[in-house]
């Protein structure tokens, strides 16, 4: 029971941790005040406690698909707002330059604690389910305890050496790392929602385009890294390969697209000139 | 005159995005068959699954009901047909799986991988010897016979007829 704590504690906290870097990260240029991250854990604690209470109730709804149904809009949901965070990041630090004066603004105040409690909410449901469920056991108690210290240890630490990590690669080779690492983010929780909309049989197309568990198998520690970190899966199919694109180059595209545009330019300038 | 200008880009931007969401919202909306699935159950009891192989035909989304017989919750999860669901104790629920390909795709409780194990087994129908009879393969569909001697003939053999009528 340890190691299996251990296993499913990682597989829904590592998500979180993996988040907390990549936000910290990507607002570290920024003066925000840190409390947007307690704000966010409290949230998300407040979340999971919901979800996790009416779960058997959520699961059973909707002829026994609600969870998916309700799991996928709140995926969708992270990565709408990761997109708004990810473009008014990009957008504030091409028009402000090295001025962020207005980079802690109340659009990050809300972004980020809001993507945080959704992933806390989502992840830590699953893990509280297990612990209630189990808890009660003759024995139980001692393994599921430890195994959360070290599963926490564990995500801990992998959350700080990614944040410094993050860090040394925007300051040494790309500045866009940690937002483009959050975009690939936010694209693996699509991908999860699109294999509930698979399971519940909201969406067809179930052939699978590759198999790649013999490079990195998905239940290994690397696979399982992977995944949380940008939705690594092993077997795809064609209708999560082509979401998955989408959702990373049109962010992208849309920023290089709008940086073209003169229209955009001078209406930005023109903001900035105001708010200055 | 050139504010008018702006604005007029800016909603032929906009009127382009709204339809590129209309086509990838309707589009995916195409991809949902409603249509009635083969259905095969699938019993956890005592941290165990039961039967512990079910066999699907080849290339076909079938329904797969799945019991918790036990007083702890479970989770069922495949790697190899990337699904995962929680079962809540003394409950039901049901996930689609397929169309595959012939093999063999492991599934396991995630909350005991040690016991509860099992695997999907695809097989091209023509090698399903008897559907009806297999009792990895209670389709609910195909337990309609004929005639009340097949009913009699049937009924030993398969194993689960009970589960249908829990919750």
């Amino acid at each position: 029971m340890l190691i299996n704590t251990v296993i499913l504690f990682l597989k829904d906290a590592l998500p979180i941790f993996i988040l907390a870097a990549l936000l910290i990260a990507s607002l570290k240029q920024q003066k925000l005040p840190i409390t947007w991250l307690f704000k966010g854990i409290f949230s998300g604690a407040l979340l999971m406690s919901l979800i996790s209470y009416n779960f058997d109730f959520i699961s059973q709804a909707a002829q026994g698909s609600g969870l998916e149904r309700l799991f996928a809009k709140m995926y969708l949901l992270i990565y709408l707002i990761i997109l708004v965070h990810f473009s008014y990041l990009i957008i504030m630090n091409k028009f402000l330059g090295k001025d962020k004066r207005l980079i802690s603004s109340p659009v990050l105040l809300i972004t980020s604690p809001t993507i945080l409690a959704l992933v806390i909410g989502l992840n830590g449901a699953n893990f509280l389910v297990y612990f209630t469920g189990y808890f009660s056991q003759s024995g139980a108690i001692q393994p599921l305890l430890l195994g959360i210290v070290l599963g926490l240890g564990i995500s801990i630490s992998i959350g700080i050496l990614l944040y410094f990590f993050l860090i040394f690669v925007d300051e040494h080779l790309s500045p866009k790392l940690s937002l483009i690492s959050l975009i690939l983010f936010g694209a693996g929780q699509l991908n999860q929602a699109s294999n509930l909309l698979h399971q519940i049989d909201l969406l067809s197309g179930h052939n699978l385009l590759w198999d790649s568990n013999f490079l990195i198998e998905e239940r290994s520690e690397l696979g399982y890294f992977l995944t949380a970190l940008f939705g690594y899966d092993a077997t795809p199919t064609l209708v999560q390969f082509f979401v998955y694109i989408t959702v990373v180059l049109l962010p992208i595209g849309g920023i290089l697209f709008l940086k073209k545009q003169q229209w955009f330019t001078s209406r930005i300038k023109k903001f900035q000139e105001k708010a200055l | 005159m050139k504010k008018m200008f702006t604005l007029s880009k800016v909603n032929k931007h906009y009127a382009c995005i709204v339809k590129i969401s209309f086509v990838i919202a309707f589009g995916l909306k195409s991809f949902s068959v409603s249509a009635e699935k083969p259905e095969f159950v699938l019993e956890i009891k005592d941290h165990l699954f039961n039967p512990t192989e079910v066999i699907i035909p080849v290339n076909k989304k079938v329904k797969l009901v799945i019991y918790n017989r036990d007083n702890t919750p479970e989770e069922f999860d495949s790697f190899d047909l990337n699904r995962e669901k929680v079962i809540f104790p003394n409950k039901k629920t049901t996930i689609f799986i397929g169309p595959l390909p012939k093999g063999r795709y492991e599934f396991f409780g995630e909350y005991n991988p040690n016991s509860a194990r099992g695997a999907v087994i695809v097989k091209p129908q023509t090698e399903i010897s008897h559907p009806l009879l297999n009792q990895a393969n209670l389709n609910k569909d195909n337990l309609e016979p004929a005639s009340s001697n097949q009913i009699s003939l049937l009924k030993p053999k398969l194993g689960y007829s009970e589960v249908e009528h829990v919750n």
